[in-house]
């Protein structure tokens, strides 16, 4: 078989890669043989899979699809009441495959043309408009005819709008967060100080999960240096301070 | 009262400061207080004029407004002075996206990836941003997708004035027909078309 030294992502998916296939073997869309086909897909997946590290996930479903499509000719039809073909809608079948092939195509000669266009009108150039606003007189004339309800309806919309960007705009500001670091400086600073604190009361205002996460973190880090000890106690935990830690705790700050 | 300035000076004048914006004829015909055929006329006197002149410019009517523009001719050395393509072409995977929106609009992602057979949320994502497309309400089948159409950037961009610009597309078994005449036989899906009708 000839050598692939075709790029899988030189496709726009399986539909193109399939036509590709089509068109090398010299066949018309309409007589396609499943089998011929099937296998010739098959075998270019294969041999991408073994040079690159994923094909997409859709060419895969295609070749499932092909794969399904070869087994049902080649298996001897099995007689069944009409009544008893569940109707799945989705069961591909030759035909699907060659109208989509045949609608992928019509589109893919589109572009073509599409792409044509393009070219030539990107060779033509133009010029932002002028700003005239300056020219413009820069009295706003204010209103003062009658106003009906859906004027006003349309003036509270744009204010509701108005103000809801801006709280967005708020919304977007982060919380400081903060650093395992500086949790374990201050968690061991608390703890040198008080000598012994449970984990929540350690919280000033009620924590939000990252906090929680690093604290608890920052706990076991220090336990992990021998600064704390801790106790299990009901649904908290006491912190208790480990006085011979006290000539390590430049250290333990520099941390 | 006739102004001293010719029709087509005053419309050259107008066109120069809109630029890409373009005016519409309906525009410039107020402008001028003059009627519509008669804007018409003047610009088509404008072109000719441009043509005959041999300056760098032409006037194109694209997504229905009329612009002032530089010749084909004169691009060449426009990208030398720029360095590159300075308004860049689409990608494969968005040109087939949006040429498939294009002639089937408006239209849910769904349909697209049906046709395509791939993903095309980040491409969608693109062409939105890029202007080329703009939701179109929701579909009012189950699940009230969301529905895409092209815009009138989509139509500058390509040079078009209208939609019905776009030119029909021929899909194979249509061509084919003639050959079934021939051999008798109506193709696979001329007769599954057929059964479904």
């Amino acid at each position: 078989m000839e050598a692939y030294n075709v790029k899988i992502d030189t496709f726009e998916g399986p539909l193109d890669l399939l036509l590709h296939l089509i068109g090398k073997m010299e066949l018309d869309i309409a007589d396609i043989s499943v089998s011929e086909v099937t296998d010739q897909y098959v075998a270019f997946i294969r041999t991408m899979q073994k040079f690159e590290l994923d094909v997409a996930s859709e060419y895969l479903v295609m070749a499932a699809t092909l794969l399904q499509l070869k087994s049902k000719q080649l298996l001897p039809p099995v007689p069944v009441e009409e009544d008893d073909i569940p109707d799945f809608g989705e069961e591909p079948t030759r035909e699907g495959l060659i109208r989509q092939l045949i609608e992928y195509k019509a589109y893919k000669e589109a572009v073509v043309f599409m792409r044509e266009q393009e070219e030539s009108r990107l060779e033509l150039y133009s010029r932002p408009g002028e700003d005239l606003t300056r020219y413009m007189s820069d009295l706003v004339q204010p209103y003062d005819g009658p106003l009906n309800f859906s004027d006003l309806l349309h003036a509270y919309s744009k204010m509701v709008e108005r103000k809801r960007w801006k709280e967005r705009r708020k919304k977007t500001i982060k919380r400081e967060e903060r650093t395992l670091e500086e949790q374990m400086t201050r968690l061991h600073e608390h703890v040198s100080a008080e000598g012994t604190t449970s984990f929540f009361s350690f919280f000033e205002e009620r924590p939000d999960v990252s906090d929680l996460v690093v604290t608890f973190m920052a706990l076991l880090e220090l336990i992990k240096l021998r600064v704390v000890t801790t106790k299990q106690e009901e649904r908290d935990i006491q912190i208790s301070f480990v006085e011979s830690s006290k000539e390590r705790n430049e250290a333990v700050v520099v941390l | 009262m006739k102004p001293l300035l010719s029709y087509e000076t005053i419309i050259e004048s107008l066109l120069f400061v809109v630029g890409e914006e373009g005016m519409e004829v309906r525009a410039l015909a107020d402008t001028l207080d003059i009627s519509e055929a008669a804007a018409r006329e003047q610009l088509s006197k404008l072109e000719v004029s441009f043509k005959d002149s041999g300056r760098p410019f032409q006037l194109i009517e694209s997504a229905g407004v009329y612009k002032l523009v530089t010749v084909p001719e004169v691009s060449e050395y426009i990208q030398r002075y720029v360095g590159t393509m300075a308004e860049q072409a689409l990608s494969r995977a968005a040109m087939e996206t949006l040429v498939i929106i294009a002639y089937k609009q408006p239209v849910t992602r769904a349909d697209i990836e049906e046709v395509r057979g791939v993903k095309v949320e980040r491409v969608i994502h693109t062409l939105l941003s890029k202007g080329l497309i703009e939701s179109a309400g929701r579909a009012k089948t189950i699940g009230r997708a969301k529905l895409y159409q092209t815009t009138e950037h989509f139509l500058d961009h390509f040079g078009f004035n209208s939609l019905d610009e776009l030119p029909p597309l021929t899909f194979e078994d249509e061509l084919s027909d003639e050959g079934d005449l021939f051999f008798g036989q109506p193709s696979a899906i001329m007769q599954d078309r057929l059964e479904n009708e």
